[in-house]
């Protein structure tokens, strides 16, 4: 008997359920939401990652093309470093000095770009000037590494009696002077972006230069133990990508630059 | 019929028709939750449109992995919930009558559509939208789980207490 009424009360539920009509719904709710909607369609954006290869390729071939004369003429100072220099003077401390002249050179280009109608020039760029920044600063490291790397293998090879811990030593130095120059580039180009600042930089660097040459210093500098420059080199490394990070995220703000 | 991921990569690339063709597909599933946990029309159609705009807001970073569908009721449902907290006691058991299908016998769909809406209405919230999901929308206890952000045994205590109460009600009504 009990199971009857059960069997009943669960039919009577199912019938509720199975029986509980819902209003018709008005098409034009529908249509009205439709519209709504319509103003929150997303835009399409490019994934970041193939944005950011896709405009540091164009900054690689916008560079390569201005100044392919110069980055040649570069890469063969680098390449004769080891003949043109007497053997009086320590040639790998001048191929380390060298080593971050690219950047030097494409820096001039960076921090000539701030006149008003510059300035109005990149208010109408489909991306945004920081992009062009950070497209522009990361294909010329890229490039001064690279050709820093191809110089250096061509040294080891007319070198062949350097050991390796030497070759691994003068390796890591050569990069920290590429680092330190690439964040440089990467500050000054947004917080004081003028020929001045990097005239500073540049004469800067020549005095150290001159000095590391001509003085004990540079043979001091290069004679500190391998670890130091890993560290500074992983320091570097560290602001320059949370500075890369900012530049990306950063909106256009045309005060910034003015 | 295009797949749900299909329709929402075309919705992400900004394909207007494909839009269209999401909400056609889901609006009157989502408005008869809404409307079934206890609201009136006009604010169930008010939920709904919200619910379609929270989902069109986060639908650039939505990965289509097979559960759009339960997704979209999870938004549903922590909306209709969210408004049921700040409007609370107030039930809609009015009937439409303008709005009442008029093919099956109209007195005997007038008082199961009253009854019906009573009886859901007099259960905790989480308990008659776990019993709308499982009975009307065809939801299974896992996916409900993830849907009411609750685990699966929680689920089926629900789904038994709140069909016990059901019985209760109805036997008390006999």
């Amino acid at each position: 008997m009990k199971k009857h009424n059960d069997h009943e009360r669960e039919d009577q539920i199912s019938l509720l359920f199975n029986s509980y009509q819902v209003p018709e719904i008005n098409g034009t709710d529908k249509k009205e939401t439709i519209e709504l909607l319509k103003a929150y369609m997303p835009i399409h954006q490019e994934p970041t990652i193939e944005l950011m290869k896709k405009l540091v390729w164009q900054a690689f071939i916008e560079i390569l093309s201005r100044y392919k004369f110069q980055l040649l003429i570069l890469l063969l100072l680098m390449f004769m470093t080891y003949m043109v220099i007497p053997e009086n003077m320590d040639r790998w401390i001048i191929f380390i000095l060298i080593a971050p002249s690219p950047l030097l050179l494409v820096g001039w280009h960076v921090m000539n770009l701030n006149s008003e109608s510059m300035v109005e020039l990149e208010m109408t760029y489909k991306y945004s000037f920081q992009q062009m920044i950070f497209s522009k600063i990361v294909s010329i490291s890229v490039c001064s590494i690279f050709i820093y790397t191809v110089a250096f293998l061509y040294m080891i090879l007319i070198n062949d009696y350097l050991i390796a811990t030497t070759l691994f030593h003068i390796a890591v130095t050569g990069l920290t002077p590429i680092l330190l120059f690439c964040l440089a580039l990467l500050t000054l180009s947004l917080k004081y972006r003028n020929l001045m600042s990097w005239t500073v930089i540049l004469l800067a660097w020549i005095l150290f230069a001159l000095l590391s040459v001509y003085t004990p210093m540079g043979t001091i500098l290069f004679m500190m133990n391998t670890s130091i420059y890993i560290t500074v080199n992983i320091i570097l490394i560290v602001l320059i990508v949370y500075r890369l990070k900012r530049v990306w995220r950063m909106e256009r703000i045309q005060d910034e630059f003015n | 019929m295009r797949e749900d991921g299909i329709v929402i990569k075309a919705i992400q690339h900004g394909d207007e028709e494909a839009m269209e063709e999401l909400v056609y597909r889901y609006y009157d599933e989502i408005f008869y939750y809404i409307y079934r946990l206890g609201s009136s029309y006009e604010e169930a159609k008010d939920l709904t449109q919200e619910v379609f705009i929270a989902m069109m807001k986060a639908l650039p970073k939505y990965k289509e992995q097979g559960n759009f569908k339960a997704w979209l009721y999870k938004i549903a449902h922590n909306r209709s919930l969210n408004h049921f907290r700040q409007n609370k006691k107030q039930i809609y058991l009015e009937v439409d009558l303008e709005r009442l299908k008029v093919d099956v016998d109209f007195s005997e769909q007038l008082t199961n559509q009253v009854l019906m809406k009573e009886l859901l209405n007099t259960l905790p919230k989480m308990q008659s939208s776990t019993l709308l999901l499982k009975y009307y929308h065809g939801f299974t206890i896992p996916e409900i789980a993830r849907i009411t952000g609750s685990t699966v045994p929680a689920v089926k205590s629900r789904l038994f207490q709140g069909l016990q109460k059901l019985k209760k009600m109805v036997m008390e009504g006999n």
